[in-house]
């Protein structure tokens, strides 16, 4: 798969992820002016420490597979987490793992684009980071006019880990065997999203 | 000789400085938050992606085209705001009002300025340093970090758009000085180079003049659609008293002066907008706040003992309310402390809110109302719902069925939730999504009311008017006002709608 589609990709998940944790922020612990600019703060800070440490990597493939691995696992895992612990009362260990969250989140995206920058072979560095760019205009394009309305937060949520699965399978198709099962857990959280949605919804209300 | 990653940070945080900053503008002038942030925001990014692929096409000298690029981009972020008002001003006189003049102003600028920021990085990786692209990198995103902490939540409120563009773009050209050595610049250019910088410097003094022109024009344009010449109107508009224009940490509020809409509207009235919405006037004051207070009342079917009012921080509402000595408990939640401080201090308000926020029984929360009925340990009779439409998803999270299930839960067993919704159009319009986000949060029974003011009543059994009541409380003009809008309700309830809901929200666009 070429770099710079990888880059795109990159770009997208990376800010709906951001997106996601901004949304459920405000949602959880209100005064979303601030609880916006803490997640996106506290997230490209993340990201930087992320890009600054990448340099120490060896393998920068199999660091990426390894990035993509985590966050699959981590971002649907650790959001359905801290939204049950918010749901339930328990405010203080929501954010306490709501800005674990956000920090792990952002230095995982952090680490990609230096990672990449060092696979690249054939495009310009430009290139790749003008696909970046692009992917990140289509995630923010999409989320607040179609993901978020049409498709929900947790949708989006697993469908963006359901991403970063398929890139593990395009960047180490050898290993191809530890992809498909998060991908169908992930399909699986998909499919009974309206089930879990529910669920936070009611015990949110306190019922 | 300046390190790269200063510079790096410098320059990220003066680019996403100038596009908050455009995206608020873009905000305030088209209404739609959603759909400004998201085109502009969109918009940039394309731009950067756009620029940095063009400047990976072609050999550069990293620190001259720097300095180019630093030069344009100062002067076309130091000119953002005045640009979009100066051009909002002209579409007003024009008479083209649409949404779409404003977007096809703001948009190309936000690429533009995107464009040459997406050359930054790119030059600043092209540089031989010795910095790795990591730390360039990490530098670049805390530029980027601090950038989206500082400028909403401190230069805005101090500095409103104008200012802060300002400042962004005086460190943005002195970060283009310190380009000077290392692009070993002439002396002589040099010295054009700073002495252009402190000529367009200068034109600060105008930025002020430009911004009153534009608030006077935003809230003189109904008039300009009557007004025959442009001489004329012009000849109006300037000796009008310019409206006084304060931000918030989340809104903008505008004090119209009483000969303003006495020019404009043909009648004396003190007006306050909030986000260019009306949200205060003496004129229609009495109507509203009667209509909800003693309507609500009287649905109720009983003077209630405990009282909620979400939003409605200008008093307006607890004024009414005290005029029941059965009350004996107002709790009021405002999110935005400068409303509640000026409810407290303007002269013109607090002539119409008789200081009801001074008043015992009224208790004055600062919070968030969805935090509040979260936390919230008593029941009330009668819960007031008196907030801005959902133009944004965070006020949308104020229409959910969460939110309505939650001040359910606060309800006395009879108690009665009553609130403001926009008016029902012919077409669309929120009011099916609004009424289906009710019933899901389990209210069975609904009453609307209100012709100049649209209200919709949730309880648990059926509502209706006693007139006998109603009548010796409220004034004429008022009573005009208490009609059962029955049919627009059953309209809305038999059209199909979605609920609205925290994990799955609806979209509603920008709302009058």
């Amino acid at each position: 798969m070429s770099v710079a589609a990888t880059s795109a990709i990159f770009g997208y998940c990376g800010l709906i992820y951001e997106f996601v944790l901004a949304q459920s922020l405000s949602i959880l612990f209100g005064h979303s002016v601030v609880q916006y600019s803490v997640t996106i703060g506290l997230f490209i800070a993340a990201m930087g420490l992320g890009s600054h440490l990448a340099e120490n990597f060896h393998d920068p493939r199999l660091a990426l597979w390894r990035t993509q691995l985590c966050l699959s696992l981590l971002a649907p895992a650790a959001c359905v987490f801290f939204w049950w612990l918010a749901v339930s009362g328990h405010l203080i260990a929501a954010r306490v793992v709501a800005y674990s969250a956000i920090v792990g989140i952002g230095f995982l995206t952090g680490t990609e684009l230096p990672l990449l920058l060092r696979l690249r072979a054939g495009p310009s560095l430009g290139a790749v980071l003008g696909a970046d760019y692009l992917g990140m205009l289509a995630a923010c394009v999409l989320f607040p006019l179609w993901l978020l309305p049409e498709i929900g937060v947790l949708k989006t949520l697993f469908a963006t880990a359901l991403l970063n699965s398929a890139m593990m399978a395009c960047l180490w198709p050898r290993r191809i065997s530890l992809a498909i099962p998060i991908a169908g857990v992930l399909a699986l959280l998909i499919y009974f999203e309206p089930l879990i949605r529910e669920a936070m919804s009611t015990k949110l209300v306190g019922g | 000789m300046i390190g790269i990653p200063p510079l790096a940070f410098l320059l990220s945080f003066c680019s996403l400085g100038y596009q908050l900053v455009l995206a608020l503008a873009l905000s305030d002038a088209t209404g739609d938050f959603v759909l400004s942030q998201t085109l502009s925001l969109g918009v940039f990014l394309l731009g950067m992606g756009l620029g940095a692929f063009i400047c990976g096409r072609s050999k550069r000298e990293p620190w001259r085209d720097l300095l180019k690029v630093e030069w344009i981009l100062a002067v076309a972020g130091f000119f953002a705001v005045s640009y979009l008002q100066m051009g909002e001003t002209l579409l007003q006189f024009l008479g083209w009002r649409q949404q779409f003049g404003l977007f096809a102003m703001a948009l190309p600028y936000a690429l533009w300025l995107g464009y040459w920021t997406g050359f930054e990085l790119p030059l600043l990786l092209g540089v031989k340093s010795g910095f790795k692209p990591g730390q360039v990198l990490a530098a670049n995103y805390l530029g980027a970090f601090t950038a989206t902490i500082l400028v909403p939540i401190y230069l805005l409120p101090l500095l409103d758009l104008t200012g802060t563009v300002q400042v962004l773009g005086v460190l943005n050209f002195v970060a283009a000085s310190l380009l000077l050595a290392p692009a070993s610049v002439t002396a002589f250019r040099t010295a054009i180079h700073l002495s252009l910088g402190v000529a367009i410097l200068g034109l600060v003094r105008l930025a002020p003049a430009l911004s009153e022109v534009h608030l006077k024009t935003v809230y003189f344009s109904p008039r300009l659609t009557n007004e025959a010449s442009f001489a004329s109107s012009w000849n109006v508009l300037r000796a009008l008293e310019a409206p006084i224009r304060l931000r918030s940490s989340y809104q903008w509020i505008d004090l119209l002066p009483p000969e303003f809409s006495s020019t404009v509207q043909g009648e004396q009235d003190f007006q306050i907008y909030m986000d260019r919405k009306l949200q205060v006037s003496a004129g229609s004051a009495q109507r509203y706040h009667e209509s909800m207070v003693h309507g609500g009342i009287n649905l109720l079917g009983r003077a209630p003992n405990r009282v909620l009012i979400l939003g409605g921080g200008d008093g307006l509402l607890a004024r009414e309310l005290l005029t029941y000595a059965e009350i004996q408990h107002v709790d009021l939640v405002e999110l935005d402390p400068a409303v509640i401080q000026m409810a407290r201090t303007q002269n013109d308000l607090k002539i119409l809110n008789a200081g009801a926020l001074n008043a015992a029984r009224v208790h004055v929360h600062t919070d968030d109302a969805f935090q509040f009925v979260r936390g919230a340990e008593k029941n009330y009779d009668l819960v007031l719902v008196d907030l801005p439409f959902p133009n944004s998803y965070d006020l949308s999270l104020l229409y959910t069925k969460e939110f309505y299930a939650l001040v359910r839960r606060h309800l006395a067993e009879d108690g009665l939730l009553l609130v403001d919704f926009p008016l029902p159009a012919d077409r669309g319009g929120p009011l099916p999504t609004l009424v289906h986000t009710l019933r899901a949060a389990g209210f069975e029974r609904l009453f609307a009311f209100g012709t100049e003011d649209f209200f919709v009543a949730a309880a648990s059994r059926p509502l209706a008017f006693d007139f006998e009541t109603l009548v010796p409380k409220v004034s004429n003009q008022t009573l005009l006002n208490l009609i059962s809008r029955a049919s627009e309700l059953e309209h809305a309830e038999r059209e199909e709608g979605r609920v609205n809901s925290v994990l799955f929200p609806v979209h509603f666009g920008s709302l009058q």
